[in-house]
């Protein structure tokens, strides 16, 4: 009986196979020009659904300009789109897939650091360069025990950088003295930058006086806030991973008579978070490697949402500096022969004040972190962002 | 001690929001003895669609909320005739209905999401300050939702004890055969319960919306309305009630004085130290005193 | 083929903790929505086993299974004894899975060993290929078919088919589901070390509610009372999302209509109450072959 269950579990298993060995046939047909596939990671469904449709059509319209300038040393480019359900399971799948069945040159994403971390090891192992873009946790690019991983790159600061700079600014240009803590549990972004700030914030004196937490997907924060009300704090930091959190936080605060300033970092980022609680935030601090109200911007907004009907936010901004961080790669690989992803790894890790979209970089060879990001110290006034000033690294 | 006040305050209207998704359940559980996991889709889908009423098609508050109950009356009117009636009319184990209702219930989330993306919207209505009572404060939303659902389950169980229809439900809650056979069509009796069931996820998803955001998501809450309605006693109205309340107001009492991280944890804890010492639920009774 | 090769080993993963489901859900008739708890029991267990103490992975994988197994008694044993049932058994072992999630999520170290909470337990040692695997699918699907067509898997039968009267027939009914639970959430356990070793790294956001109605979904498209139903179903839920990922959006909406479809139209499963056999497997691909106008 048993045996009859490993022919027809075989015999099934055989069919899927030939069926995606046909898929992928199809999707590799031979092609006439010379094409480089880069691949883009992207959260289309799931909880992070709003990061794909603000992204995706940027990218898409970037590869078409670069291929209708006649594309980069006789290679048009093609963009490779996969949905990772906002699960790791599936972004490592998309990966692999990417890599095995696409043969991309290289990827961009994903966006976030629970995925980014196994997937860091995948691009080392098959030597295929990945563009992180908002996933900020170290391990990321170095992993736990100190080593760099060769093929994973980001475009975005890392935890601590930001974290410091928070509390940097908020003890020395605010002069806060008690600050209170709101931390989404699940969150590995939200953990790394309370840590940084929190460390920072006490080394310079100040003191901690609220530590709350809560999960992924909660919409109710009263119970916290009426603790943090009662701490006396004057600056509630929260940095969430998703702005729905803040905004929320912002319009129950508001509810409970709470008056707090609220310091946030670039997770949060998005005119959305405006629209669900602009006035409840008025004098927020949000702190940004990137501001859609740079006068630089205000052109590819317009422009941007009339084409698509899309607003343009940080994961617009961060898959194009990724995509353009490719871009540059692979026209410094094509002057120096073929463009493979070795070449592509090679010149993304010695680029050197290169101007991508949102500013010029220098990656750190050392960590694969872009060196010298500026970062936004930004404010709501009136429902809009305003820009505060920009913290230069020393 | 005004802490203490306050997250009661807070308690209670958390609770109030699970009160409307707990008796949702417990009427649908009562008769047909299964958990429909669709609910959390016909609440987000009742959310978006006063949303289009108000933002995309400048209705009123009122006549947008009529269009959201009367839409999602027809879609959970639907999913009963389309995914759940064949599956009764075979008598399927009840395992096979729930994996229908989430298909359903995947399906609509996912459609939803299609359409109107995975942003959080903020409802478009006015937002409105809340009363202060000393240095506690009571939200005017709050209180308007508490009346509202109030309203609605004063009014559901009228329907249930004071009609006609309502004695044919509860027939067919104690035994849904023996009800036919007396004469009681039980495919009316199946059309009844999920008008119901969808004017109350719609009205739950519209109070959901304002007090905290419009998403695909939202529905995710459902889970604690059924934690409430089980540790209540699962079936019965009153105790999904009940259940809801205790549920809400521990949650915030946890928060406040325990650990704000391990809410949920003490959430689950007390289902299962409930479900230990009272396996029917709190007011849980037998069979023959459901709803 | 590296692609292929993860489709297949994340498809295996599943396969093993799907047969887990089957055996608690399929035959006993105890409905779980909690596997996903047990996954990350057996996960985390093992690979600390393997990157802290140095064990070799089998063993390692043998004991993350045991500890998931021993564990599942704090919610089997006062479960079980209350007899809950139906409903408030899911709710119960939903309500545990998502509490094992929290403490993880909330526990940065214990002791010297750094679990890393949100951030996830990283630089696992990565034993997982495809060859193990296969293996420890077969040797899965072997224990899990002795199991079921013995006393006890019949007791276990029996008690999803009518346990009053089951119980005057002599069968102990808690021994039974407790057993049943054990042997259930081994295999989770199980998986999830595999899990483990083949990402490299563990985070409490691989073990969510979806993961286990994912599972439970597999056991009722694959067929109450049935072992190969679930490996079937199993396998072609982590393969046909691979298949449809062209699709994006839709791909979920399509995998909903389909959980509604093959309940309507085929409520026992694909290969509901039959055990493995050679005829009915042949009969089905015969049937799949002939034109539709004959059937």
């Amino acid at each position: 009986m048993i045996k009859a269950t490993f022919s027809s579990i075989k015999k099934f298993g055989l069919f899927l196979i030939m069926l995606l060995l046909l898929t992928s046939l199809t999707l590799t047909g031979c092609q006439q020009e010379k094409v480089l596939k880069i691949g883009y990671i992207t959260e289309q469904t799931g909880v992070d659904a709003y990061v794909g449709p603000a992204s995706i059509p940027a990218l898409k319209d970037h590869v078409d300009k670069i291929n209708a300038e006649g594309g980069i040393g006789g290679y048009k480019l093609e963009l490779i789109v996969y949905d990772t359900r906002s699960e790791v399971t599936d972004a490592v799948a998309v990966t692999k897939r990417l890599i095995d069945q696409d043969k991309v040159v290289a990827i961009i994403g994903p966006s976030w650091s629970a995925a980014g971390i196994p997937i860091a090891d995948i691009a080392d192992a098959a030597k295929i360069p990945i563009v992180a873009t908002t996933a900020s946790n170290v391990n990321v690019t170095v992993s736990e025990s100190g080593q760099l991983h060769p093929y994973m790159f980001r475009v975005c600061f890392i935890d601590p950088y930001q974290g410091y700079a928070q509390a940097d600014f908020a003890y020395n240009k605010l002069g806060i003295r008690k600050a209170a803590l709101l931390t989404d549990v699940a969150s590995p972004y939200t953990v790394g930058l309370h840590q940084f700030f929190k460390d920072h914030f006490t080394e310079l004196g100040g003191e901690i006086v609220a530590e709350e937490g809560y999960n992924q997907g909660d919409t109710e924060f009263r119970a916290q806030l009426a603790k943090i009300k009662e701490s006396g704090a004057e600056l509630l930091v929260m940095s969430a991973y998703t702005y729905k959190d803040v905004g929320l936080a912002a319009q129950q605060a508001e509810a409970l008579g709470l008056k707090i300033r609220f310091m946030s970092g670039d997770g949060v980022f998005v005119p959305e978070l405006l629209e669900m609680a602009g006035p409840q935030l008025e004098g927020a601090i949000v702190t940004t490697g990137v501001s859609e109200n740079a006068p630089e911007f205000a052109e590819f907004n317009a422009a941007f949402e009339a084409k698509h009907g899309v607003k343009a936010n940080v994961y617009t901004y961060y898959g194009l500096d990724a995509l353009m961080a490719i871009e540059y790669a692979i026209r410094e690989a094509v002057k120096k022969g073929e463009p493979t992803p070795t070449a592509i790894r090679d010149a993304l890790e010695t680029m050197k004040d290169v101007q991508l979209f949102t500013s010029k970089v220098t990656m750190d060879p050392a960590t694969h972190n872009p060196l010298n990001k500026p970062l936004l110290i930004n404010t709501i006034q009136n429902s809009q962002w305003v820009l505060l000033e920009t913290f230069q690294p020393k | 001690m005004e802490l203490f006040i306050q997250q009661l305050v807070s308690g209670v209207s958390i609770g109030a929001i699970y009160a409307l998704l707990a008796v949702g359940y417990a009427l649908v559980y009562s008769v047909y003895n299964f958990t429909n996991w669709a609910f959390d889709a016909f609440m987000a889908f009742g959310a978006f669609m006063a949303f289009v009423g108000i933002s995309s098609l400048f209705m009123p508050f009122w006549l947008a909320m009529i269009l959201s109950i009367l839409l999602t009356i027809l879609l959970s009117v639907g999913a009963e005739s389309m995914a759940y009636r064949p599956l009764r009319e075979r008598k399927a184990p009840r395992l096979f209905m729930m994996i229908s209702a989430m298909g359903v219930n995947l399906a609509v989330v996912n459609i939803i999401n299609l359409i109107f993306g995975g942003t959080f919207r903020k409802f478009p209505v006015e937002s409105v300050q809340p009363i202060f009572v000393g240095n506690v404060s009571i939200g005017r939303m709050d209180l308007i939702a508490g009346l509202i659902s109030f309203g609605v389950l004063a009014l559901l169980w009228l329907f249930l004890y004071r009609t006609r229809w309502g004695l044919g439900i509860r027939a067919s809650a104690i035994d849904i055969q023996t009800a036919a056979l007396m004469g009681i069509n039980n495919n009316a009796v199946a059309i009844i319960i999920f008008v119901i069931t969808g004017v109350l996820s719609a009205i739950a998803g519209v109070f959901y919306g304002i007090k905290y955001a419009v998403y695909p998501m939202m529905g995710i809450v459902t889970i604690k309305a059924m934690i409430a309605s089980i540790v209540g006693g699962l079936g019965s109205l009153p105790a999904a009630i009940v259940g809801s309340m205790l549920l809400g107001v521990l949650e915030t009492l946890v928060s406040g004085y325990i650990s704000s991280s391990y809410r949920d944890l003490f959430s689950f804890l007390f289902l299962i130290v409930i479900l230990l010492f009272f396996p029917n639920g709190l007011m849980g009774k037998n069979v023959d005193e459901k709803l | 083929m590296g692609y292929i090769n993860a489709i297949i080993i994340l498809a295996g993963i599943n396969i093993i903790a799907a047969l887990g489901v089957a055996i608690l859900t399929g035959y006993t008739g105890l409905f779980s929505i909690g596997h996903a708890g047990f996954m990350a029991l057996g996960g985390y267990f093992s690979a600390i086993l393997v990157k802290e103490f140095g064990v070799h992975f089998v063993p390692a994988l043998l004991a993350g299974g045991l500890f998931a197994g021993l564990t599942s008694f704090i919610i089997g044993y006062p479960a079980f004894r209350s007899r809950l049932r139906g409903d408030y058994f899911a709710i119960a072992t939903l309500g545990f899975s998502e509490a094992i999630r929290l403490i993880l999520n909330n526990t940065r170290e214990i002791g010297f060993i750094k679990t890393g909470a949100a951030f996830g337990y990283m630089n696992i040692p990565g034993h997982t290929n495809l060859w193990v695997v296969i293996g420890a699918v077969v040797l899965a699907i072997y224990f899990a078919h002795m199991f079921v067509t013995s006393q006890y898997g019949k007791n276990c039968i029996a008690i999803g088919q009518d346990e009053v009267a089951a119980q005057m027939m002599g069968v102990d009914l808690l021994k039974t589901k407790l057993l049943a639970l054990f042997i259930s959430a081994f295999y989770a356990g199980v998986a999830g070390g595999l899990l483990g070793f083949y990402f490299a790294y563990l985070s409490p956001s691989f073990f969510t509610i979806t993961k286990s109605s994912d599972l439970l979904a597999a056991v009722v498209f694959g067929g109450i009372q049935s072992l190969i139903g679930p490996v079937v179903t199993a396998f072609i839920l982590i393969a046909v999302p691979e298949v449809l990922r062209a699709l994006a959006e839709w791909r979920l909406i399509i995998y909903g209509f389909l959980f509604v479809v093959v309940m309507i139209y085929r409520p026992q499963g694909l290969f509901g109450y039959v055990e493995m056999n050679l005829h009915f497997a042949r009969a089905w691909w015969q049937r799949l072959r002939r034109p539709v106008a004959e059937r």
